[in-house]
């Protein structure tokens, strides 16, 4: 079983089977086409992901490596929410914090299955609740100038939703 | 890094498992969300409105025109209208030009039938241009023509490669003006074409001429009015949906059955039509000349059971649907068809009918019976 190095941010190495990297398309393309050549003990920098990140990351990446390749969503399974498998839930019940940084790093390493489930996640963190809710869920600060709320309430009411 | 700076190619994914609803909120959390739900959602999935209808000075009211221009995107589908007022329209006419000509498509014009249509169309030709649906919806009351005034007759002549479907509506109330507008829109690729009017008289007021594509005519307007329209290339078309609302007494179409037998033959592909008050010579025009229909739908006929017969030169008929009508039989007592009620044959339904009519006895009676016979077995309510 072939293993490459991975090297993260803060300079920690990570030996990780070379079938588990290939989730990340980034780590793939980097082998298959640009021909970075494995053997040679040297670790692929990964200079946007936290050790801690890439750990958890490879957890995830461990337990899916064996998935087959998702049929093509259409426009309608594209809209679930409530297919999130009862691993990936446990696995994602972190604090708001930790998922934005695995958002952030699976969209630098390309890992579509992985982004999914996290926006699933966050759009069911999201679902029915006001704005006021969701910056409190999610520690955002509210940096509308004076009367800008107002305004896009205003533009709001003049959107509709498009029927077809 | 924080929420607020979420990517968009992450934050677009989970708008889209979002209700619209939901996607308002997200508007309103901060202002990186706010531009990214509305570049990516709001500006192409929803319909800005920038007219509101003011009961009280019976006109349209331009609405805050700074909301558009303070987010100066990618608008997909415009809806505007102006009053009877000047300064809306120059305000409108200033801001359609400020607006990214590339991502428009899709147009809505609501005017007032004295508001200046004619003029805003020649100002805003080159925004125009690029549009691919343009609805026109005229309505309002009207200052009545008095014998005094004299009249004007406007042209407007536009250009618009691109559009494929174009939807006219006009509920104008107080008959015509003496101003008499002309639109001549040149489009060759248009498709579709819906027209709604009650009110066009005597003068072509949409000409058409252009467009040798035309695959859907629906027309929701009377029959005399059928002469006026600026439409003559029929090659492509497909679909003929003749709503005739306004209950024509007299049959325009037995005027002048050769302008008809003209018209129908130069509809040489019609698959599906609809047509109203359907009388025998119309009826025979349609199966001697539509030979390619595969669905008729008659609302409102009264014809003669001799004229069923005609049904056989249809040879791809598989559908034909009546309404609100009377056969006429041989004693001339009109078997009505319930009100209420439609009657829907398929291919082989419609083969029986003919068959069982060309067979029965010669006496009023069966072929009363063959008619009354079919309409019981085979109609049902119309539902509601």
């Amino acid at each position: 079983m072939s293993t490459i190095k991975l090297e993260t941010s803060d300079g920690v190495k990570f030996t990780v089977k070379t079938q588990v990297a290939k989730c990340s398309g980034t780590i793939r393309t980097m082998l298959e086409d640009i021909g970075i050549n494995p053997q040679d003990g040297e670790a692929i920098p990964l200079s946007n992901v936290h050790s801690t990140i890439l750990q958890k990351i490879l957890v995830w990446a461990e337990h899916h490596v064996d998935d087959p390749e998702p049929p093509r969503e259409d426009a309608d399974a594209a809209k679930r929410t409530d297919d999130i498998c009862s691993w990936d839930e446990d696995f994602l019940k972190v604090d708001q914090r930790t998922l934005f940084d695995v958002m952030l790093a699976a969209n630098y390493l390309d890992m579509k299955q992985l982004i999914a489930v996290c926006c699933k996640t966050v759009a069911n963190m999201i679902k029915g609740k006001t704005a006021d809710q969701i910056r409190r869920t999610f520690n955002i600060e509210n940096d509308f100038p004076p009367g800008e709320e107002d305004k896009i309430r205003l533009r709001n009411q003049f959107c509709e939703e498009r029927s077809r | 890094m924080s929420w607020s700076n979420l990517p968009a190619p992450l934050l677009e994914p989970i708008l889209r498992r979002l209700s619209f609803r939901d996607k308002l909120s997200c508007s309103l959390v901060c202002r990186r969300w706010n531009q990214t739900v509305f570049a990516a959602v709001l500006s192409q999935s929803a319909r800005l409105r920038l007219v509101r209808w003011n009961r009280a000075a019976a006109s349209y009211e331009l609405l805050d025109k700074q909301v558009l221009l303070a987010n100066k995107r990618c608008y997909r589908n415009v809806e505007l209208g102006w009053g009877d007022g000047r300064e809306g329209l120059d305000g409108l006419v200033l801001l359609l030009h400020m607006l990214p000509r590339y991502a428009l498509r899709s147009l809505t014009v609501n005017a007032t039938p004295d508001g200046g249509l004619v003029e805003f169309f020649g100002r805003c030709k080159e925004v125009l241009a690029g549009l691919t649906e343009l609805t026109v919806r005229i309505g309002g009351p009207r200052r009545p023509y008095q014998a005094r005034d004299e009249l004007v007759f406007e042209w407007c002549h536009l250009v618009i490669p691109g559009l494929q479907a174009l939807w006219w509506v006009d509920t104008v109330v107080g008959g015509i003006g003496h101003v008499r507008p002309t639109f001549a829109i040149e489009a060759p690729k248009l498709s579709f074409v819906k027209i709604q009017t009650s009110r066009w008289l005597s003068f072509c007021v949409l000409n058409l001429n252009w467009s040798n594509s035309i695959g859907r005519l629906e027309l929701d307007i009377p029959n005399k009015i059928w002469r006026n329209l600026g439409v003559n290339r029929f090659d492509q078309l497909e679909v003929l949906h003749f709503a005739d609302v306004s209950a024509e007494t007299f049959d325009l179409h037995l005027e002048t059955p050769k302008f008809r037998v003209e018209l129908l033959g130069r509809m040489a592909n019609l698959r599906y039509v609809q047509i109203s008050s359907v009388k025998d010579a119309l009826f025979r025009d349609v199966c001697r000349v539509c030979t390619k229909l595969y669905s008729m739908k008659l609302c409102g006929f009264t014809i003669s059971y001799k004229s069923l017969p005609h049904l056989d030169m249809l040879q791809r008929l598989q559908n034909l649907t009546l309404t609100d009508g009377v056969i006429q039989c041989q004693n001339w007592s009109p078997v009505p068809l319930r009100a209420g009620w439609m009657l829907s044959l398929g291919t082989a339904q419609i083969k029986e009918w003919t068959k069982g009519l060309a067979n029965c006895g010669k006496t009023p009676q069966d072929v009363e019976n063959v008619i009354t016979g079919c309409f019981a077995r085979y109609s049902r309510q119309v539902p509601v």
